[in-house]
């Protein structure tokens, strides 16, 4: 087979292989709500505003995130999860014996599998089947009662005295515990915002703890004396009311109550009231996923770019290019509403961090698609952003639990105008780097496929400026000693640069190198101006612009390796190769810096 | 003769102008830095494929290294690759490459890293970091005496002055004025409770900056309102205006050296005369460890089973180095160093007859107990409700008796007399008409026993025995309830209409109806049924001998099996007893204890760390001092928060000591005082949690030479403030605590603050040569490829024209 024909074929197989992949992992959720479940409309008490840790949030992200801290990442039932949440408080012991408590840790699920299966003396309500053994060893959730049971605490009382290991799985399960329990759930439905006129700092109250004055009353009452009484007669039954209608299951009553506390709330402070859309919007953005589904729509532009790039056939070049642009228009939106909702542009933690490069490494790939629409790198760039924008998605996707979608407040630290320029600016070097490998590793498959060892002799941007470069011109522009072996390739093949006059695989491979090349040349320059601005933060921040920290050092050791890179371009004769080579390993040290650091070696920048 | 040196230097130099070196030592950099930074991984078997072989250690932090990552990273081999880096950038850039427009870029990137390289020179070398607690405010007292003191204004520390008793009730520092404005500023409040020998008590509010606002609260007789305020008792708001309090700023003068940037140990020495404390001297340490533990012998520290004493020599000599030092000639010696233990009250081997034995019960699932059994000791003999018990045997045959049951008995007599009723208790059955009455010798007296029942609860365990008691020659019929137990000493008699059906509510008779009743007649004892424990551990009549028996089948007698330390007894069902220490002779004894790496808090690092100190010419010899996170006065400075104690040192002249392990300190410049601090909260206020804070300010001032204090100085968060060569950083803060036990008062926070502290030599250096760099790189990959594309269009047309001319 011609080298043609493997390079075209590895690529394909290559989208094959994704696409059945990803097809492979399937939905996630699984089940479907039945009965109340599926039928009550908790749309009314979804856009609810509750004060959670200096926020207000909608009901519904507030529940997304307690009933995940108790069921894990997956709904539970496919309830929704405000549904969960209510129904675990109006409903406690439907929750007692039925698996609804997230174990996290793998080894430790197992453990406790174990530990259940040893157990000599059984009760009725504690057995667990087979399938509830492979359900809870797949799914990670277990009832309370087994948890409950000798042999389990035994097993968790263990792992809770273990600091390297297990440790903070079993507190996970503890609080679990207690964030289900009825009167946790009822003290954080923080609904009652303070009274018109009071200072910012006054505490929203939770429905529970509204009562109507009479003697002796106590702080919270005092405040609440002035509500009238019309407002009280909805506010001080509400709890009781939903619940015996929630326990009858009368959904006619439970939305009509609803309805009537949504009002009247909204009516006590309009002013410090969330509005209406920006709770409904909340609340749909956390039922879409988080648009964390946006991965399939870069997929598909993935799978058209990398058809058109290796076969010409215009027609898959454009349809890869509307899809990447259609993609990054969802993406732009999940951004911009996720930036509306939080208050804050969103790089705060790793959710945002990820999403938010991958953004970053969309806009850049626009800008070098319109600077190169006339060269050949043209819709490398897109092609490059797409797999890092898919991935970043898939990861926020299939891996909620280490990129927790929800929304919190910033770290006082982080209140900061260099934190802005010095996060983002790194995330963006980040991106680049990581499209620069994609590129990098596409030039080595087509090396594996014996593919020419063909390069850019200019470096990127210079191949993005269309006039080629003659021999010649090489000679008299640069230093000559530097670039003495440089001289000794060019002779090899004096076309023009990117003039398309050589072989197809030579155009690959130089098409390739060059997007490599524009890609590693600005994420080199972000990256140390990101770290200098990181520095100047950490000055007045830390009082000290370097602290050794980790995720300091290993920002600098990706530097290094590009620093590496950059001279050894100059030194060696298959200089794509090596470029290939050592941006691979650059974004392999990235990579480590964002996932191995982060949460494995803490440091001082452990907010993100 | 020049050309030959020339040539020398320049053939020493050769090496470095060549691009492959400097990817050589960059290649070297990135490693170095990544074995400092991330540590190493490295097998520890031959199974590479499994992970539970591969052990992740940061190398820097080993034995022979001990080095923090700011010491790692400033150690001779990174300090000479840097060096070689930058003799090989100023060769390679000047001998090869020819500055031109188009090199220009490479020039200024390499002329930025050098100076970045010598700006990072200046400021490591001298870099300062550490941090200082500034209180916000103290209360200065005057007593009516004249006697003067203060008192850090925390809540619940107190303070007697001779006769009188100074408490601070508490603190509100963000305080209100409800006659001023809504949006007024608030005011530091505070409540003093003062409670004099005379009996005068009074509750004194003070008011930062508002001196008429102080108030007295005194006592009245009035039991509705039991405080009022003076000004209705006597028309004047204070009371007792012979006690002055007020309110004032409380400086700090020391900045200590944080730990991580450099080891920074530091021991501090005070004499104690009279009971009064002078103050604390300082004696650096050096070369005192930080990661690892050496201790001279495993008999010094308690470790956790499995665990092995790290036994390494280690002498480290602390010299005085201040005149104010109050042992000048005496060199301390740190002879142990444990990062992590606390003292801990054991049993060790030695000492008096009192035997006793370590014994661990296991579970199937895993689970311990662990429990130390005394023989001797009334509270410690058996364990786990009577499941196990400890005894020690008088003699060869009592390992055979050993074990069996006794049953209940009342032994009842009359004063006096000689004869005495043993009865033993049979099955007994509630309210059985029937039962028998037996007769009391030496009394017209009958009794029965109705019931037995053994309690376990906190207010009693033990058993009791309820005796029905009745005289054959009058009408007086009892009852009495009589008990074996620990906790209650005496019989209590009842009418037989107080008695509930279980026996409990009525114990103590109510006032004014104690009825006479058969105490001065009738004596009654009662043993409770003994029954060898499940599991008895026997020690004895030798003083190697251990055995044990075991009844936990009550079908089946235990017989005697001997054991020895360190063996397993099977219980059945997957459970064992483990015997992990046993001596018959034993004494208590305090010694650290190590805390095994795994049980270990990682936030808590060096902070529960202890030596071993060596004083020559003590009593003692040999002491154990904890660290100490600030070297405090006392107890009271502790900022309800920081550990306070002192090891004593009694020399052999008499003369008394104390000493602490803390960090290194040096004075400010200026002492800096805490004039307010402002939490500012999100939305709803704070709520517990950090995120629902936006920043934390600290308005700070300093004291200058002539005692004044200079205008005030906003620290908060990414805001810092720079005085006399040092920037104050907003570090820590003072959240709100609850109660800390009786008596205390819980604490509404923000009662002082946390400031880092450092020097910034060099940062200007640092921040120009990068600025450089950064043009050089937009320059070299920006700039440079329009420039030549010019160059190259120019080179066309001079080369068509030339063409065309031709």
């Amino acid at each position: 087979m011609t080298y043609q024909g493997k390079f075209k074929l590895c690529v394909v197989l290559v989208v094959l292989l994704v696409v059945a992949g990803s097809a492979s992992r399937g939905r996630r959720g699984g089940d479907e709500a039945t009965g109340f479940a599926a039928a009550v409309n908790l749309s009314d008490l979804e856009h609810l505003a509750v004060h959670d840790d200096g926020r207000l949030k909608a009901l519904a992200s507030f529940a997304h995130q307690r009933v995940g801290f108790v069921t894990g990442p997956k709904s539970y039932r496919g309830q929704s999860s405000t549904y969960t949440y209510l129904d675990m408080l109006f409903r406690p012991e439907e929750y007692a014996e039925a698996p609804v408590i997230f174990v996290k840790n793998e080894p430790l699920r197992a453990q406790i599998a174990s530990a259940l299966a040893s157990r000599r003396t059984v009760s009725p309500e504690a057995r667990f089947h087979d399938i509830a053994r492979e359900r809870f060893l797949n799914e990670g959730r277990i009832s309370e009662v087994l948890l409950d049971e000798p042999a389990v605490r035994a097993v968790l009382q263990r792992a809770e005295r273990n600091q390297l290991g297990p440790q903070k799985f079993a507190r996970a399960i503890q609080s679990a515990l207690a964030v289900k329990r009825p009167d946790f759930l009822r003290r954080g439905l923080r609904l009652v915002p303070p009274m018109p006129g009071s200072p910012s700092d006054t505490p929203w109250i939770g429905l529970g703890d509204v009562h109507a004055p009479h003697d002796g009353h106590d702080a919270h009452e005092v405040s609440m004396s002035h509500l009238g009484a019309e407002q009280l007669a909805v506010l001080e039954p509400a709890l009781d009311n939903l619940r015996v209608a929630w326990r009858a299951e009368d959904r006619a009553q439970v939305e009509s109550l609803s309805a009537e506390l949504a009002s009247t709330l909204r009516g006590l402070n309009p002013e410090v009231y969330p509005t209406a859309s920006k709770l409904a919007w909340e609340t749909t953005y956390f039922r879409l996923y988080n648009l964390t589904w946006i991965w399939m729509v870069y997929l598909l532009a993935v799978a058209a770019l990398l058809i058109g790039i290796v076969h010409p056939w215009k027609g898959a070049r454009a349809t890869g290019l509307s899809l990447f642009v259609i993609a990054f228009l969802f993406h732009t939106g999940a951004i911009g509403l996720r930036w509306w909702v939080a208050g804050r542009w969103p790089n705060s933690n790793m959710f945002e961090a990820v999403t938010t490069a991958a953004w970053f490494g969309g806009a850049a790939a626009l800008i070098f698609e319109w600077f190169g629409r006339r060269t050949a790198l043209r819709n490398v760039f897109a092609l490059t952003s797409a797999v890092a924008s898919m991935v970043a998605f898939m990861c926020a996707y299939y891996l909620p639990l280490y990129l927790d979608p929800n929304i919190s407040n910033m770290m006082p630290v982080l209140h900061d105008v260099w934190l802005y320029i010095h996060t983002n600016v790194i995330i963006w070097s980040y991106v680049l780097i990581f499209m620069a490998a994609v590129s990098a590793l596409l030039y080595l498959l087509h090396r594996a496929c014996g593919g020419a060892a063909e390069f850019v002799r200019f470096g990127g941007t210079e191949s993005l400026s269309a006039a080629g470069a003659g021999s010649e011109i090489a000679q008299m522009s640069v230093a000559s000693s530097l670039e003495a072996a440089q001289q000794d390739s060019a002779r090899v093949n004096a076309g023009g640069a990117l003039e398309m006059t050589a072989g197809d695989g030579a155009r690959i491979a130089r098409v390739l190198d060059g997007v490599t090349m524009v890609l590693m040349e600005l994420s080199f320059v972000m990256l140390w101006a990101g770290l200098v601005m990181g520095a100047i933060w950490a000055d007045h921040s830390w009082g000290r612009p370097w602290g050794w920290d980790p995720k300091e050092v290993f920002a600098l050791n990706t530097f290094l390796v590009f620093a590496v890179l950059v001279h050894t371009r100059i030194k060696v004769r298959d200089k794509g190769l090596w470029t290939a080579w050592l941006a691979l390993i650059g974004a392999g040290v990235m990579l480590f810096n964002w996932i191995v650091i982060n949460f494995l070696i803490t440091g001082l920048h452990s907010y993100a | 003769m020049t050309a030959q040196q020339r040539s020398l230097l320049s053939r020493v130099l050769d090496p470095f102008s060549s691009i492959t070196t400097g990817v050589w030592l960059l290649g070297l950099l990135f490693l170095y830095c990544s074995i400092g930074s991330a540590g190493v991984l490295y097998p520890k078997s031959f199974a590479l494929f499994d992970s539970s072989s591969w052990v992740h250690a940061q190398l820097r932090q080993w034995r022979p290294f001990e080095m923090t990552e700011f010491e790692w990273f400033h150690w001779w081999p990174f300090d000479l690759l840097v060096g070689l880096i930058c003799v090989n950038v100023v060769v390679a850039t000047l001998r090869r490459i020819p500055l031109n427009v188009i090199n220009l870029g490479v020039w200024l990137i390499h002329t930025g890293i050098l100076i970045l390289c010598l700006g990072s020179w200046i400021y490591f070398a001298s870099k300062v970091e550490g941090d200082v607690p500034v209180l916000r405010r103290e209360l200065a007292i005057v007593t009516p005496s004249g006697q003067r003191a203060s008192l850090p204004m925390i809540p619940g520390n107190a303070i007697d002055l001779g006769q009188t008793r100074v408490r601070i009730w508490g603190v509100d520092p963000e305080w209100h004025d409800p006659e001023a404005a809504a949006d007024a500023p608030t005011h530091f409040q505070a409540q003093v409770f003062v409670e004099r020998s005379d009996g005068a008590r009074f509750l004194r509010t003070l008011v930062d900056g508002r001196p008429e606002l102080s108030a007295d609260l005194v006592q009245t007789d009035d039991p509705m309102q039991p405080m009022k305020p003076a000004l209705e008792v006597s028309g004047e708001p204070l009371a007792y205006d012979d006690m002055q309090l007020s309110l004032q700023l409380a400086p700090s003068r020391h900045v200590y050296l944080a730990h991580w940037v450099q080891k920074s140990w530091a021991l501090y020495l005070r004499e104690i005369t009279g009971g009064v404390p002078s103050e604390w001297v300082q004696r650096p340490v050096n070369d005192l460890p930080l990661y690892n533990d050496s201790v001279r012998s495993g008999e010094e520290i308690w470790s956790a089973p499995g665990d092995p004493a790290p036994v390494h020599p280690l002498s480290v000599a602390v010299a005085a180095n201040s005149a104010a030092d109050p042992l000048p000639d005496t060199v301390l010696r740190i002879t142990d160093y444990l990062r992590y233990a606390r003292m801990q009250v054991q049993r060790a081997a030695g000492g008096p007859h009192d035997p006793y034995v370590d014994i661990v019960l296991e579970e199937l699932a895993g689970n311990e107990w662990p429990y130390t059994l005394v023989a001797f000791d009334e509270d410690q003999w058996q364990a786990d409700e009577g499941f196990v018990g400890f005894f020690w045997l008088q003699s060869e045959q009592e390992k055979t008796a050993f074990g069996e049951v006794a049953p209940p008995r009342v032994i009842v007599s009359a004063p006096g007399g000689s004869e005495v009723a043993d009865h033993e208790v049979e099955a007994v059955v509630l309210n059985d008409e029937e039962l028998a009455w037996n007769a009391v010798p030496g009394s017209d007296v009958e009794f029965r026993v109705e019931f037995i029942q053994d309690f376990k609860d906190v207010e009693f365990t033990g058993s009791l025995a309820s005796v029905e008691l009745r005289s054959t020659e009058d009408d007086r019929h009892w009852r009495r309830f009589v008990f074996d137990g620990t906790n209650v000493e005496r019989n209590v008699d009842l009418q037989p209409s107080q008695l509930m059906p279980d026996g409990r509510r009525n114990i103590a008779p109510t006032p004014g109806q104690e009825l006479e009743g058969f105490e001065d007649v009738i004596d009654i004892r009662y043993v409770a049924a003994r029954q060898p424990a499940p599991i008895s551990i026997l020690a004895g009549p030798e003083p190697h001998e251990l055995g044990v028996v075991l009844n936990i089948d009550p079908s089946q007698r235990g017989v005697y099996m001997p054991v020895e330390v360190g063996e397993r007894v099977s219980l059945g069902a997957g459970a064992t007893l483990r015997i992990d220490g046993f001596a018959s002779h034993s004494r208590v004894e305090a010694r650290p204890f190590r805390v095994p790496i795994r049980e270990r808090e990682s936030q808590v690092r060096h902070r529960s760390a202890m030596i071993g100190l060596e004083v020559p010419g003590s009593r003692e010899g040999h002491v154990w001092v904890p660290y100490h996170h600030y070297p405090l006065n006392s107890q009271r400075d502790n900022l309800r928060r920081f550990n306070y104690d002192p090891t004593e040192i009694s020399m052999r002249d008499g003369r008394t000591y104390q000493v602490v392990l803390s960090r290194q300190r040096f004075a400010l410049p200026s002492p800096v005082v805490l004039d307010d601090f402002t939490l500012t909260e999100h939305q709803g206020g704070y709520t517990g949690s950090t995120l629902s804070i936006r920043d934390w300010t600290s308005q700070v001032r300093f004291v200058n030479s002539d005692g004044s204090y200079s205008s005030r100085m906003p620290v908060s968060v990414n805001s810092p403030a720079e005085h006399e060569g040092l920037s104050y950083f907003q570090m820590e803060w003072d959240p709100p605590s609850p109660s800390r036990g009786q008596g205390d008062v819980p604490s509404k926070g923000l009662n002082y603050t946390v400031l880092g502290v450092g020097n910034r030599h060099g940062v200007l250096i640092q921040l120009l040569g990068c600025c450089i760099a950064v043009l050089g790189m937009i320059y070299a990959f920006y700039v440079k490829p329009v420039l030549r594309r010019r160059l190259i269009a120019r080179a066309r047309e001079r080369a068509s024209t030339s063409a065309g001319a031709v």
